[in-house]
């Protein structure tokens, strides 16, 4: 039937109605070939320009790489000895300095260690944001850890007269990252310290509950506005408080610390009034039964 | 006392921490076989050695140091981007780390509590 069709359209037999259905029928065929064939064309320009695209997004996370490596080395280590060689000198008692240089000295420290504040909390947040946070997580005693940090903290609160209790329940030893809970501890504290006028009381407890440990540091500072607390896990821009000391706050900082607990799959939470103070507490599973 | 370190400024720094706890720095190497050499020649009380050196790096230092000197005290510098070779170094038998961004402060701290842990631990030693 089909052959006499074609036989008839070659004779020119155009008026024929059989004639004008198949080709009716071979322009849909071929029309859809050719939107098969277009598709299949678009089908293989997308996948080339997405390979291209994950070629170059490839190049530039290796960029971004040499580049944070670069700022870890060549920035973070001088910035380290202009804060160390200034706090020397501020503090060498054999050698008294006038009151411009100690004025000039202050300022160098000061801004130095803002600097490597932040240098640390950029390299921190290109980490954590690439995926390559590796907690090198071991056994041990979470008080003794606190312990060292509420000892080493209280060297600047001293600056304040600020006096840090500690409080603790008798708990098991618990699986974490020493260095990484260590900053979380410092983040904290040194935050309690910054944000409470001078002679107030921040308080470090711990306590189990639930099976898990529960670490809070508590402040007689100013406390964070309700519609503040969101932000401060995320940034902080647009906080509206300020160290009570003429410290420097990144406001990344705690946004790092969630990121830290997180990976040890606890939680941190914040609460806070205005005028009477903030209480930070993160929590840490418990696990095993080995007593410290 | 000894300071081994590749950054010139890194070592002025620690030579000045030293100084400030009342320590004579004897020597101070800007490689890892400088930091060897200058080891067996002094027999200093005590090492500060960066984990990420030219020629040869912290751990490999210790490795040598500790085979021919088992009572070496040893502590380690090093940057945030080394702290896996860190655990490596302790359990080689670094006595401790200190992280190059710690306060001055927390740096005599930890260097003097190491050295009084290190000294309770030969006298236990000595007793038994």
């Amino acid at each position: 039937m089909n052959e006499r069709l074609l036989s008839e359209l070659k004779n020119g037999q155009l008026a024929n109605p059989q004639v004008c259905k198949i080709m009716t029928l071979l322009m849909e065929q071929w029309a859809k070939e050719k939107d098969h064939e277009i598709k299949q064309q678009l089908l293989r320009s997308t996948v080339l320009r997405y390979a291209d695209a994950e070629s170059k997004l490839a190049e530039m996370n290796r960029t971004k790489n040499r580049f944070v490596g670069l700022v870890a080395h060549d920035l973070r280590n001088p910035l380290v000895s202009i804060r160390g060689l200034s706090e020397l000198l501020l503090n060498d008692g054999n050698d008294p300095l006038s009151a411009q240089q100690r004025d000039f000295l202050t300022t160098i420290y000061s801004a130095s260690n803002s600097m490597l504040t932040l240098v640390n909390d950029i390299l921190d947040m290109a980490v954590m944001e690439s995926g390559n946070l590796r907690l090198q997580v071991r056994r041990q005693s979470l008080s003794r850890l606190i312990r060292e940090r509420v000892k080493v903290n209280a060297i600047p609160a001293k600056e304040k007269r600020i006096s840090l209790e500690q409080h603790f329940s008798r708990l098991p030893n618990l699986s974490f990252d020493r260095n990484r809970i260590s900053q979380v501890l410092d983040n904290l504290i040194g935050n309690a310290i910054k944000f409470s006028p001078e002679q107030a009381r921040i308080a470090v407890s711990l306590s189990r509950r639930n099976g898990t440990a529960i670490v809070s540091v508590h402040d007689q500072g100013m406390g964070i506005a309700r519609e503040d607390q969101a932000q401060l896990f995320s940034g902080g821009a647009g906080l509206r408080n300020e160290p009570t000391g003429g410290e420097k706050s990144t406001g990344i900082g705690l946004t790092i610390v969630r990121k830290i607990i997180e990976e040890h799959k606890g939680t941190l939470t914040v609460e806070s009034e205005v005028g009477i103070g903030s209480t930070f507490s993160f929590t840490l599973p418990l696990e095993g039964k080995r007593v410290e | 006392m000894i300071v081994a370190d590749d950054e010139g400024h890194c070592r002025v720094l620690m030579k000045a921490v030293l100084a400030s706890m009342n320590c004579d720095v004897v020597g101070e190497a800007r490689t890892g076989d400088e930091a060897i050499e200058l080891y067996r020649k002094y027999r200093p009380n005590l090492l500060l050695l960066d984990v990420n050196m030219p020629v040869k790096t912290g751990d490999e230092v210790l490795e040598e140091l500790l085979a021919e000197f088992p009572d070496a005290f040893v502590v380690v510098l090093t940057s945030v981007t080394d702290m896996e070779s860190i655990e490596k170094c302790i359990s080689m038998g670094a006595a401790n780390y200190i992280r190059k961004d710690t306060p001055v402060a927390e740096i005599k701290m930890i260097i003097k509590e190491t050295w009084k842990s290190i000294l309770d631990q030969r006298k236990k030693t000595v007793t038994h």
